[in-house]
């Protein structure tokens, strides 16, 4: 069963001779438990990819589904609402919210959706992200590795249909880089979570089940990984 | 041109925004100090024509009285200047972390990343400094105007009492030294102002700046949920607050402008109460038409006693008090006049245990380093002489004491009986030490004294109503219909015996002729605290626009320079209706604590403010209330005002482009 059809999937930036097409009617599906892999050269169009899958960023044409739901047509709040109960962002730069504490911005979108704190629940992400002596601190007192880990969990925290990863280790040397994978390919096999890896580096991307390569917009190859 | 000074152009010209509000704050204050010097100059020469070159023989005390208020206001601004205006330089060096950054980086010491964020307040100050100088002199030019108005008005109404002209004139005057003075003190105040945030910029490492300073302007405090604002704003409020509980240095600068713009509109509200209770108070003594006559007195201290020594120069004595009282109701048959006749300076009462009450007695400030107690002798016609006399039941001819004295006791009006019921005796004493003993035949208590003639704002504690003697002033207290007539009527008696034979002064006649309405003598009284009210209402109303713009930068600052967090808010799952939440919830949070520490201080500074007033007035400190309720109402007007205008513009920000936007 497809988690995620992309359909026709159309970005323009803007007009006449100084349009851009960012992406490029992109169609492919991702089902449930995958791990997929986005690759691409700087500017290929990933991120704006990913934008667009995530709900941040409106297509020009084209259908993003997501669990049978059309996400295309749905209204910013809408957006913000699915977001929240049914994707997971993780970030280049972390993103997170400097004035909460780790454990605070794991359960951020639980709470914006009106969720009681499932403690166990925390505990137990925070446990397997290797996080639980660091529950209390802000991002600011937090090395790079860590505040991606608290990323990953707050992507987890709503067991979501899939979890998007923009570059998730583009700002990390290269041993957290491997723990971070590590972590998602975790998520993956133990916890069945689907998940859309965008990175361009090659040697990531081939931790993944499947990889889709873009250039200039365009799916240029899809390949299943043989293990 | 120095890089660190090309640096700070690139960022004024940059920031447009950010740069005007600076040059309001810096004009604004500049314009302040200059209408304060422009009163100070104005004001010195006005005394300086009515005095003479130098001020003449009082001029260090006339100095002071011009240099107090002038010093008092300029450091009310400088304080309120400075507090706006290096809100401005902080939030613009927060703004410029990643410039910063990438300098350290590259080589630039810590000394240059001071000199961009002081180069930049001195480009800001060419601009800002001689647009408040002009802004300055319209205003100082306005309010010397106003304040030149009602001092006109002031000689009028002086000159139809006294029946001389009065030659006070406030015209607007300037002189170089103002405008140098001013913009040397605006320089200094901007400087004063960056000097903080430049120091703090130089001490940023560039680790720091690549990392995001703000991350380490972060406290960990332990955030408790609040059930109210839980209740109020759901979870959005808890983050709010703890957005302000953990990064307090980023919302102080909005909490500072919100609670001094309260206390300035409470300080405003209670000095306006203070007045119009100093006014009232003034005005409680009726509205009789006063025939008055005083003479000068020649003020000395007595060579053998050391004792000050009051010489009255021309006394009035009682025939002739008696002959003005007589032609006086003639004026018309059934005109009620009563003359009082008065001596506070001849005698003063020793003080004596056996006569005085308890109460009297343990009243501090009643008796001077002789244990001597200021006395007032009266005389009265000899109509309200014989019905006093009555009152009391003695026979005409008698000495009869007032058991009745008011008083100022810190802010509050008392009264007290200072003698026993049986006083028969009370030894006077005169700067020379010569006692005389002053039989005591009868008493009054206040309600038998007449309604006018027998009160006083500030009576001595002693009065003894005697049957004749010279007096220093007597007046006499009337209800004429026609008070142009009767004025006319009475100056031509007066004219009689104590004609005005110059204009010029009278210290050369020695003595003084007033004629008018209670009110109007009041009125000349109040005038100069109708100015003071009006310079200072006008002032405070300046600063507390300063205050506002503070408030207004500051918070939209705050909110600006949040995109990229409120980008990730959105990511996750938060809504519009809940970031707007979230948002005022914060502003509501600050609005609460400004509110708190500028009520807190629109009490305490008023308050000691009124420790000195009531020492002079019997006005104590009221809460002004009405001003409380203003402020608190404007300011949440303001604050929700800013945070709608910010939200609308957030409303069609791309989310993917806040999100990378501001990446160190």
């Amino acid at each position: 069963m497809a988690i995620l059809e992309v359909k026709d999937l159309t970005k323009k930036y803007g007009m006449g001779d100084g349009e851009v097409v960012a992406v490029d009617h992109i169609s492919f599906s991702v089902e449930k438990g995958e791990f997929v892999a986005i690759t691409g050269a700087s500017g290929s169009g990933k991120s704006t990819l990913m934008n667009m899958i995530g709900g941040i960023d409106a297509p020009t044409s084209g259908e993003v589904t997501v669990d049978g739901r059309c996400i295309s047509s749905m209204s910013e709040d809408e957006l913000a609402i699915f977001r929240r109960r049914n994707l997971g962002m993780i970030y280049q730069f972390y993103n997170l919210i400097p004035t909460l504490t780790a454990e605070e911005n794991i359960v951020l979108p639980w709470r914006l959706d009106g969720r009681k704190k499932n403690d166990e629940k925390v505990k137990e992400i925070l446990s397997v992200l290797g996080l639980s002596e660091r529950a209390g601190h802000l991002p600011g007192q937090m090395s790079g590795g860590q505040q991606q880990r608290v990323s990953i969990g707050r992507a987890l925290i709503n067991d979501p249909a899939f979890i998007l990863a923009d570059e998730p280790t583009g700002n990390l040397d290269s041993r957290t880089s491997g723990e971070i994978i590590d972590l998602l390919k975790y998520t993956n096999e133990k916890l069945g979570q689907t998940i859309l890896l965008i990175t361009h580096d090659e040697k990531i991307a081939l931790s993944a089940d499947r990889i889709i390569t873009i250039g200039d917009g365009r799916i240029i190859r899809d390949e299943v990984m043989k293990r | 041109m120095r890089l660190t000074a090309e640096l700070a152009l690139d960022q004024i010209r940059g920031n447009r925004k950010r740069s005007a509000g600076a040059i309001m704050a810096t004009a604004l204050s500049a314009a302040l100090l200059t209408a304060v010097m422009c009163f100070a100059s104005s004001g010195y020469r006005m005394l300086e024509n009515f005095l003479g070159p130098g001020l003449g023989e009082y001029a260090g005390a006339y100095l002071i009285l011009l240099v107090i208020p002038s010093v008092f206001l300029g450091l009310l601004i400088v304080f309120m200047s400075i507090t706006v205006i290096s809100n401005i330089y902080e939030s613009s060096t927060v703004k410029r972390l990643g410039e910063f950054g990438v300098l350290k980086c590259v080589g630039a010491t810590g000394r240059q990343i001071r000199e961009t964020v002081i180069f930049e307040s001195l480009w800001i100050s060419i601009i800002a400094v001689p647009l408040g100088l002009i802004a300055g002199t319209v205003i100082g030019f306005i309010g010397v105007e106003i304040a030149g108005r009602y001092i006109a008005y002031f000689n009028e109404l002086s000159k139809s009492i006294v029946m001389r002209p009065v030659s006070f004139e406030l015209g607007f005057h300037v002189t170089p030294a103002t405008y140098v003075f001013s913009a040397v003190f605006s320089m200094l105040v901007v400087l004063a102002s960056a000097a903080k945030p430049a120091a703090r910029s130089g001490k940023i490492t560039a680790i720091e700046c690549i990392k995001g300073i703000h991350l380490n302007l972060i406290k960990n405090v332990k955030v408790k949920e609040n059930p109210v604002i839980e209740k109020l704003f759901g979870y959005e409020g808890t983050l709010g607050s703890a957005n302000i509980s953990r990064n307090r240095i980023a919302y102080r600068s909005t909490v500072r402008a919100l609670a001094l713009s309260i206390m300035l509109i409470m300080l405003a509200g209670s000095f306006k109460n203070q007045a119009h209770n100093a006014m009232n108070w003034m005005s409680s003594m009726g509205n009789a038409m006063l025939v008055d006559y005083a003479s000068i007195m020649d003020e000395g201290v007595n060579e053998q006693t050391g004792k000050d020594e009051s010489v009255i120069v021309k006394p009035i004595s009682y025939d002739t008090a008696q002959e003005i009282t007589e032609k006086l109701r003639a004026y018309k048959e059934d005109l009620d006049i009563i003359g009082v006749g008065s001596d506070r300076v001849t005698y003063r009462s020793i003080a004596d245990d056996s006569i005085m009450s308890s109460e009297f007695l343990t009243h501090s400030g009643i008796m001077d380093e002789h244990g001597e107690i200021k006395t007032e002798l009266l005389t009265a016609d000899e109509k309200t002489y014989v019905m006093l006399c009555g009152m009391a039941g003695v026979p005409v001819g008698s000495n009869i004491l007032i058991n009745y004295y008011v008083y100022n006791d810190n802010g509050r009006i008392k009264e007290l009986e200072p003698f026993t019921g049986d006083v028969k005796e009370i030894e006077l004493i005169d700067s020379s030490n010569v006692e005389k003993k002053l039989s005591i035949d009868g008493i009054l208590y206040k309600d038998q004294l007449p309604s006018n003639g027998f009160e006083s704002l500030a009576p001595d504690p002693v009065r003894i109503i005697v049957p004749s003697g010279n007096m220093r002033g007597f007046t006499w207290y009337s209800d004429p219909a026609d008070d142009a007539s009767f004025t006319q009527y009475a100056r031509s008696v007066m004219d009689e015996y104590y004609p005005i034979l110059t204009e010029d002064s009278y210290v050369e006649q020695g003595y003084t002729v007033r004629i008018s309405r209670a009110d109007q003598m009041i009125k000349v009284m109040n005038i100069a605290i109708i100015l003071g009210e009006i310079v200072l209402s006008g002032l405070i109303i300046m600063l507390m626009f300063m205050g506002f713009a503070s408030v207004i930068s500051t918070l939209s600052a705050n909110i600006r320079i949040r995109q990229r967090e409120f980008a990730v808010l959105k990511s996750v799952g938060m809504t519009n209706r809940a970031l707007e939440k979230m948002v005022f919830s914060e502003s509501a949070i600050c609005s609460i604590k400004g509110c708190l520490g500028g009520i807190i201080w629109g009490i305490v500074l008023p308050y000691a403010i009124n420790l000195s007033v009531r020492k002079v007035f019997p006005v104590r400190y009221e809460l002004p209330a009405l001003s409380l309720l203003f402020g608190v109402l404007t300011v949440l007007g303001l604050v929700i005002l800013i945070t709608r205008v910010e939200i609308g513009k957030m409303r069609g920000q791309n989310i993917v482009e806040d999100i990378r936007e501001n990446l160190c």
